[in-house]
């Protein structure tokens, strides 16, 4: 597998014992929710709804794992935090922003893992 | 390897997905459910899991559902199910509440989850496997104990009668 910034494979290929389809499958899943996670955290830090932002940034924790995506857990993880805490609104929406731009670069990465493997 | 029934209550799809394909891989004769809330998981009890791998967070999505924890405590109520519980929270509190309120144990939701919910399996396999050893030596003690009582019984009433 190629070298990529934002992205770490290993776990998925030893998950997957590097079958390809399953690979697929699972990158597949996380191009289709993580978006939908980051723009759901936007529009909670708009509202201050820290509770349920708390609550996705948590949900979206492991997916990042599983892409091995390790610089942007830690800032979901201080998103969590902060929101539990209802503490450092504009932290929080900086820290946002940072997963989205880091997201977008992770996402295109994992295209081009598919283009390569499909 | 004896069939058995899980559920996997957890209402994160990726999640979801991936544990449901590490336990086929591992145990293909699970017949294995997957639902993405406590409710769901209650409407279909009937079908007699003998594992429940039940997510602490049950309300990312849908705000109005039961948590885990509610959920645990229901099934630890009404049925004999084991149920691991999964979670992202890795404080020791919350696995301390989830251990007080009946599960079996407790794995913290990452990359190495799928393996630990493998290894918790199969020590519940053994601790059953205990368990029924333990039931069958205390039924054999009862029989062997009222058998004697019996003899010592029909000893007295054939000494009374003179016979012995």
């Amino acid at each position: 597998m190629d070298a990529y910034n934002r992205i770490n494979l290993a776990f998925l290929e030893s998950f997957t014992n590097n079958d390809k389809a399953k690979m697929i499958k699972y990158i597949n899943m996380f191009l289709q929710l993580a978006p939908a996670s980051i723009d759901t955290m936007k529009q909670q830090h708009a509202a201050g709804d820290w509770n349920n932002l708390k609550t996705t940034a948590h949900s979206l924790k492991p997916q990042l794992a599983y892409m091995g995506i390790e610089s942007l857990r830690e800032n979901v993880i201080r998103i969590e935090e902060y929101a539990g805490e209802e503490k450092n609104p504009e932290v929080i929406g900086n820290l946002i922003a940072t997963v989205e731009t880091g997201c977008a670069e992770a996402f295109n990465e994992l295209k081009d893992v598919i283009g390569k493997i499909a | 390897m004896k069939k058995e029934t899980v559920f996997i209550v957890d209402d994160e799809p990726m999640h979801a997905q991936m544990m449901e394909d590490h336990l086929k891989g591992k145990y293909p004769q699970f017949d294995i459910y997957k639902y993405t809330t406590g409710e769901e998981c209650n409407d279909n009890m009937d079908k007699n899991p003998g594992i429940v791998i039940l997510d602490y967070h049950l309300d990312a999505v849908n705000k109005s559902a039961r948590n885990g924890l509610q959920v645990l405590e229901h099934l630890k109520k009404a049925y004999d199910t084991d149920v691991i519980m999964i979670s992202g929270q890795d404080k020791i509190d919350v696995a301390v509440e989830c251990m007080r309120a009946g599960a079996y144990d407790y794995v913290v939701k990452n990359e190495t989850s799928f393996h630990r919910t493998e290894t918790a399996i199969e020590r519940l396999f053994k601790h059953r496997a205990v368990v029924h050893e333990l039931d069958k030596y205390k039924r054999n003690n009862r029989i062997l104990t009222w058998g004697i009582i019996g003899i010592i019984a029909l000893t007295i009433v054939l000494t009374a009668m003179g016979v012995l």
